[in-house]
């Protein structure tokens, strides 16, 4: 960790600004928020040395790594930095432990789940299975399907190259992301391959595996720089991903290789947008949609990439709306414990989708669509699967 | 209300309350009294540093001698008042290494540990410190915290029927025959006045004692010498940090609670009073202690301030850092033939008790009571623990203070500040300086004791102006920041500057 995270509490002025943007304390009264349990609490964890976790740091497993008190401070502190940190000292009961150790490792899961994707999707809703996740303290709702697809990927060598990263869920459940970022950068003149890496290591970091989290970084940082090096873009399509590889493995692994790896890590809509280049035609533009703007995109500070082009190529009517959290927050919801809470931070949002009577609603995140489509019962799709649809013909 | 006990003492600091535990204890029927809160002298302003004594070993080694015995009996009887978290001492390679060997020596003469530790081991430990270290060694000081002191002392003497009056000045002395009969008090809230009479007098009153015997015509040459320190906004190291070097300017780095206190600095003034650190002096500190600590500068500063060292000076004795840090007791008798009184002056917190000793046996020796001191015997302990408290109890966040924690601090107090509670409580004394749980806590206290809206809004008010006092030194950065929140809330929202009305009282 370095020095500058660690002094960062030192300009908390305790003005709460945080506290007000925090999803989980606008639902949960009992949670202490992002300034108590950031840069306060941690001033006390120094005078004892950081050794024994307070009693109140319990309540750091409320804290879904959203990481909109990060944005919202205007003196730069990072609570969550402070949470995470914490969260990983905490004892905890081990069961519940056993079942965030289960959930951080989804990338095994996936990885064997998609082997015979319709064998683990029967088994996901075998009675028996659903009975022993329950017992562990997973919380009964649906999981996404797995699924396997082969990638069609053009041999051509061109000057610019493209190492595309697509994460856990992009992987194991929903390839179509895959195919269709493959085919938005061919489109841009990218000669494009798939990143030998595995999981980013965010559902370790949100489950208090903090160690095993930054070996990964440290591994998944050493290939990404080998391609850099050879003058590959790193590309994203996963908010969680891309904010892990810019922000959470400098935290980890402070120093020269996160920070040439930060500046070399693009969300595919905003290298499109850096480089300006639409690839689309626009004809026959969908109704209406919503856009659902995830917590971890916002935390890039990148803006709406993937909206602005959905608005300008593929949709009459988009609503932009940046003011709610799904809730879901990757593996958190699938929690027994905290799936009303979960659901209940997602309360507004879906709310206004239903209201806005949208027949769509886009999202980079996949955790943020299986939550909104348990919470609405709308279609979600990734951008890159609607825009892919808009791709010149000629091409 | 008895007017009349047998040992009147003077002086509501470490020394001052030490006594009275120490009369209590022997069965000796006394009054302390203190014109202001307790502690609210030196013993609440300075680093907050338990010597093990390994500071004055070379220059001072009876002083070092006693500080290692005081150290090892207070650690065992005030655990509620003391973080032992050790210390070190650090030489680097600007420092002058025959001194090491010359400080060693002492450390063995005077029985005190030493354990050396490599420049490497220690910054894996402390990576604050700088890379220059050449010498480390640990040593046991620790951190002490002189209001839970003072007051700790006062709870013990209490059950053992000892009395207190705070904020009560000495405005007299009652002389018959060149002996003292009786000490004339003046309450300073209400302005009363009253003679409480008495066999004996014992005059603890540190810096201010020269004033307290000139009114018995008696003459203390006391050294008034200014110390000014700083708070930093956490934690810097885990342990005591001391410049291996001959004492001088900014070289004890003391963790203290959540904060860090650094200091200190030495030089005469004029007045006890004088307690408040100047920017100047402030920046001469920062320069000194990055030599330490290299990125001293950057960190948040939340506070400075400043203590009186109370320094006794025979005729022609030295002064500042080259006197004494022994103490010494003045029979009166013996110079003017005054019966009935002696002073305690000089010394540090460190050895208070052994202070309080020496000073009961000779006074519990002339009234013909023949009980040994038992103060190294019983444990001490705060009057308002620290417990853990689900959120959304505490009223302040920075310190973790609870309602529960306010309530145990007014007690038995009739009337009270909010800095009395502070003192008790650490509430306030974070980083936001009280700008958020000074309204919480007027709010409560008006609330809970029933406070007129006036009298809260002068609870409220009195400690804004407190807070205010000590940042003012450290206005940049963070802090210059944090004071311009407090200003928006205290000003704007609050409307502080038209607070007095109490038209709302019903």
């Amino acid at each position: 960790m370095s020095k500058g995270d660690e002094r960062n509490l030192d300009h908390c002025l305790k003005c709460s600004t945080c506290h007000t943007q925090c999803p989980v304390v606008a639902n949960y009264l009992a949670f202490p928020g992002p300034k108590q349990l950031g840069p306060e609490l941690e001033r006390l964890r120094l005078a004892r040395g950081g050794k024994a976790p307070f009693e109140i740091d319990e309540a750091l497993n409320y804290c879904t790594n959203c990481k909109r008190c990060d944005i919202a401070c205007p003196h730069g502190v990072k609570p969550s930095y402070y949470n995470i940190k914490n969260k990983a000292k905490l004892k905890g009961k081990s069961l519940n432990k056993f079942r965030d150790w289960i959930l951080a490792h989804n990338v095994w899961w996936g990885k064997i789940g998609s082997q015979i994707p319709s064998l683990t999707n029967f088994g996901l809703k075998f009675p028996l299975t659903r009975l022993s996740m329950g017992l562990v303290g997973v919380a009964n709702r649906h999981f996404p399907k797995y699924e396997k697809k082969k990638v069609i990927i053009s041999k051509e060598k061109k000057e610019k190259k493209a190492l595309y990263y697509a994460g856990c869920y992009a992987s194991y459940n929903e390839p179509q992301i895959i195919q269709a970022a493959v085919n938005i950068l061919e489109a841009c003149g990218y000669q494009v391959e798939l990143a030998p890496a595995a999981c980013c290591g965010t559902p370790m970091v949100s489950n208090g595996l903090l160690e095993e989290a930054g070996k990964l970084a440290e591994k998944n940082t050493d290939i990404f720089l080998k391609y850099i090096q050879q003058g590959f873009k790193i590309i994203t399509t996963c908010s969680s991903c891309g904010l892990a590889l810019k922000e959470e493995y400098a935290h980890m692994l402070p120093g020269e290789k996160s920070n040439r790896l930060r500046k070399n890590i693009w969300d595919l809509f905003e290298i499109l947008d850096e480089e300006g280049i639409l690839p689309f035609s626009s004809s026959q533009k969908i109704a209406k949609a919503y856009y659902h703007v995830p917590c971890h995109l916002k935390a890039q500070g990148i803006g709406v990439p993937a909206a602005n082009l959905l608005k300008a190529i593929a949709i009459k009517e988009l609503i932009i709306e940046d003011s709610y959290c799904c809730g879901i927050s990757g593996t958190y919801g699938f929690k027994k414990e905290k799936y009303a809470l979960s659901m209940a931070i997602g309360g507004p949002l879906f709310q206004d989708i239903k209201e806005s009577q949208v027949p769509l609603v886009i999202t980079d995140c996949g955790t943020c669509k299986l939550q909104i489509e348990h919470g609405t019962g709308v279609t979600v799709n990734h951008p890159a699967v609607i825009l892919e649809n808009y791709l010149k013909k000629t091409q | 209300m008895t007017n009349k006990v047998q040992v009147v003492v003077i002086g509501g600091g470490a020394t001052g309350t030490g006594i009275l535990r120490d009369l209590a204890l022997r069965g000796i029927d006394s009054l302390l009294v203190e014109q202001n809160d307790l502690a609210t002298g030196t013993s609440g302003r300075f680093h907050g540093l338990l010597h093990s004594g390994a500071r004055y070993v070379v220059k001072d080694l009876h002083s070092a001698e006693e500080c290692i015995q005081e150290n090892i009996i207070l650690k065992e009887i005030a655990p509620d008042c003391i973080e032992d978290t050790g210390g070190m001492f650090i030489a680097t390679k600007n420092d002058d290494l025959s001194y090491v060997n010359q400080w060693l020596e002492g450390c063995e003469k005077a029985g005190i540990n030493t354990g050396e530790v490599s420049a490497q081991e220690l910054l894996k430990e402390e990576p604050a410190l700088t890379p220059d270290i050449v010498k480390a060694y640990y040593v046991p000081d620790a951190a002490v915290d002189g209001f839970t002191l003072a007051a700790a002392n006062v709870l013990s003497a209490n059950k053992a029927g000892a009395q207190v009056k705070t904020y009560t000045k000495v405005v007299g002395f009652k002389l018959e025959q060149n002996k003292v009969r009786g000490v004339y008090l003046q309450n300073k809230r209400t302005g009363k006045e009253e003679l409480v009479g008495c066999d004996y007098v014992i005059n603890a009153g540190g810096a201010w004692a020269g004033q307290i015997a000139a009114l018995a015509g008696q003459n203390i040459n006391i050294s008034p010498d200014k110390g000014v320190l700083v708070i930093f906004n956490h934690r810097i190291t885990n342990r005591v940090l001391n410049h291996l070097r001959p004492p001088g300017d900014g070289d004890i780095f003391v963790p203290h609670g959540s904060v860090t206190v650094f200091g200190t600095t030495s030089r005469l003034t004029s007045s006890p009073d004088d307690n408040e650190a100047t920017r100047g002096e402030v920046l001469e500190l920062l320069a000194e202690g990055s030599n330490l600590v290299p990125d001293l500068k950057e960190m948040r500063l939340i506070r400075a301030f400043a203590g009186v060292r109370p320094i006794y000076q025979p005729e022609g004795g030295e002064v500042g850092r080259e006197a004494t840090r022994d103490f010494t007791l003045i029979d009166h008798s013996r110079f003017t033939g005054l019966q009935g009184m002696v002073s305690v002056v000089g010394g540090k917190l460190t050895t208070f008790r052994l202070m309080a000793k020496v000073a009961v046996d000779m006074v519990a020796g002339r009234l013909g009571i023949d009980k040994p001191c038992i103060t190294h015997l019983e444990k001490i302990y705060a009057p308002v623990p620290r417990n853990g408290a689900k959120p959304g109890e505490y009223l302040c966040q920075c310190e973790m203070v609870t309602k529960k924690m306010l309530d145990q601090a007014v007690l038995e107090k009739e009337q009270f500040s909010l800095s009395d509670v502070r003192r008790l409580t650490r509430l306030g004394m974070g980083p936001c300086q009280g700008t958020f749980c000074t309204f919480r806590a007027a709010g409560y206290y008006h609330e809970s004791r029933g406070l007129k809206v006036k009298a809260a809004n002068k609870l409220l008010k009195d400690h804004i102006e407190e807070r205010w006092k000590g940042s003012k030194a450290v206005l940049w950065g963070q802090q210059a920041q944090e004071a311009q929140l407090t200003r928006g809330i205290y000003l704007g929202l609050l409307n502080l500057e038209r607070l007095d009305s109490d038209r709302h009282d019903v």
